[in-house]
């Protein structure tokens, strides 16, 4: 009788369990119809560095419901700390001297808004989301040497450099309408490109305040043999070297044997 | 043909560094030296990070090292108790050295240290180089570098040492300090700056442990293939910085240089071609110097 009884309730359970989803997407649904303030979506979620890469574009779809709002896109590499150094004559020698660290920066790095004078006009939100690329550096995150006092020259530095490699944008990318609603973001991603998990956020404002967000995840990864390599190399570093090893030991013994033969 | 290095994370053109292999393969056919005082300082103008160079210009050393070993060889131009003492030397040495290379990148500071032991060595080497080739030159003899060498006897100070053991081989009885010393400044070098050192190694052990001169080279090859074999487990472990497939490609270069350099080498005159040696050397050296006393075009620098 109980054994019965439990398993009326563990049937019970999995109808519950398995009808909840069901329900919550018939929900999520009805609020699509409705109108969700904004949907997002990428054309591919992961990019794949193979060995011959050559760069990419990330294409990033959207559709607001209000045509009378203001559109901000921001992508993100993985995070990272980066050190940039002044160079400084010492006893003749240039040599790195000062050095200003930024303890979490995103090696790649890229936005989009719907208009130009988008930054100045919502300036808290600006910083708050990263939006512009002068706002990814905050003033609190740094190390720096004692003699430093303009930490900007630095970061002008940073940026000029890191847009020359193509990992920080010259300007920011535009987006662009299909339609009062419909619109398209691309970004260009150079074939130097850092592999990581990027995130794509979306912001729609209305009068400066947020009314709806979106993220999509990006996914950068080697492929092929490259992966492997790279996986091996770093899980498994002492067997890699030793792989390493007798490759060379190989060549060496083929090329000494070749040698007797001419 | 692009292609994306793994390790060193970036795309270069296999052109670039094939030619850059045969370059290096070349001279040391022509030369019959290791090549790597080249291929670092090279790889380092074409844009690899310092430590990717120097790790992965320590596993090609490995191929290098090997086929010239395999020939002495089997000649019995190998002293294999010698060599295994410099040995011991050459693993203490590339500890300190990988030591070192942590500390100076922690610090910000490996380019500084790299370039500056490459002025110095390629300096001194150099200039010593380009003066006894023309010494030899002006004096219009054709005896041989080894033979000049074998003029000199060992220093008595290095006699003093203690520990002495009989190296029946090379018909020595030295403190085991004096090529376990030697050892242990290849093995800094092959970690610190990927090149096994041989035309310091060389000199050192003709002039100080007074080894019979053929079995000079064939020793130090043997020594360098383990202690750079250890140096390449090291970079791998500690800093990942084993690029495979650049290796590969530096690789195949090399053979192939090597091919046409030996071959160029029949039709040389051997002080002149040291003079030339000598003089590539010092024009790397000066390379290498103007990067660290000219004022430099990029006063900032990044690090991730």
């Amino acid at each position: 009788m109980s054994k019965l009884k439990q398993n009326f309730l563990v049937m019970f359970a999995f109808l519950v369990g398995w009808g909840l989803p069901v329900q919550a997407m018939a929900q999520d649904k009805d609020i699509a119809r409705k109108g969700d303030p904004l949907i997002t979506q990428l054309s591919s979620d992961y990019i794949d560095v193979s060995a011959g890469f050559g760069g990419a574009t990330i294409e990033l779809f959207g559709d607001r419901s209000d045509a009378d709002t203001e559109v901000a896109v921001v992508v993100e590499g993985p995070r990272r700390e980066i050190t940039i150094w002044k160079k400084a004559r010492v006893m003749g020698a240039w040599v790195n001297r000062y050095f200003v660290s930024f303890q979490s920066i995103p090696v790649y790095y890229n936005y989009a808004i719907s208009d130009v004078d988008f930054i100045s006009n919502n300036n808290d939100f600006s910083v708050l989301h990263n939006v512009g690329t002068q706002s990814i550096f905050k003033e609190d995150k740094i190390e720096k040497s004692g003699s430093v006092e303009d930490v900007s020259v630095f970061t002008e530095e940073l940026i000029k450099k890191r847009m020359q490699t193509g990992v920080f944008p010259e300007k920011p990318a535009k987006i662009e309408f299909l339609s009062p609603h419909f619109f398209r973001v691309s970004f260009k991603i150079p074939q130097s490109v850092p592999t990581g998990e990027y995130k794509i956020h979306t912001y729609l404002l209305k009068e400066g305040e947020v009314i709806d967000r979106a993220v999509q995840a990006l996914s950068v990864k080697q492929v092929g043999l490259n992966a492997y390599v790279l996986r091996v190399a770093r899980e498994h570093s002492f067997l890699y070297s030793l792989g390493c090893i007798l490759f060379a030991l190989l060549s060496g013994w083929f090329v000494s044997a070749l040698r007797v033969k001419v | 043909m692009l292609i994306y290095l793994p390790i060193a994370e970036m795309t270069v053109a296999v052109e670039e560094i094939f030619l850059l292999g045969f370059f290096v393969g070349f001279v040391s056919g022509v030369f019959g030296v290791g090549g790597g005082f080249l291929t670092t300082p090279l790889l380092i103008f074409m844009g690899i990070p310092p430590a990717v160079a120097v790790g992965t210009q320590a596993s090609q050393l490995v191929a290098s090292g090997t086929s010239g070993v395999i020939g002495y060889w089997q000649k019995g131009y190998v002293d294999f108790y010698i060599g295994t003492i410099m040995l011991v030397g050459g693993i203490a040495g590339s500890v300190f050295g990988i030591i070192i290379f942590q500390l100076m990148q922690y610090l910000g500071q490996i380019d500084l240290v790299i370039s500056l032991l490459y002025i110095i060595l390629l300096g001194g080497v150099g200039g010593m180089m380009l003066f006894e080739s023309l010494f030899s030159l002006s004096k219009a003899k054709k005896r041989s570098m080894k033979s000049e060498f074998n003029r000199f006897k060992s220093p008595s100070m290095i006699s003093k040492l203690p520990y002495k053991i009989r190296f029946p081989r090379s018909k020595l009885y030295i403190s085991a300090f004096v090529p376990g010393g030697i050892g242990f400044v290849s093995g800094f070098l092959v970690s610190t700056m990927g090149v096994g050192g041989g035309f310091l190694l060389i000199p050192a052990m003709i002039y100080i442990l007074g080894m019979p001169a053929y079995l000079v080279a064939g020793t130090s090859l043997f020594q360098i293939v383990f202690t750079s074999a250890f140096a390449t487990i090291m970079h791998a472990i500690t800093n990942q910085s084993v690029d495979i497939l650049l290796a590969l490609f530096l690789i195949i270069g090399g053979v192939i240089g090597a091919r046409f350099g030996v071959i160029a080498s029949k039709r040389v005159n051997g002080a002149r071609a040291r003079v030339v040696l000598a003089l590539i050397v010092l024009a790397v050296c000066t390379k290498v110097a103007m990067s660290l006393f000219l004022e430099p075009g990029q006063i900032f620098v990044i690090e991730i």
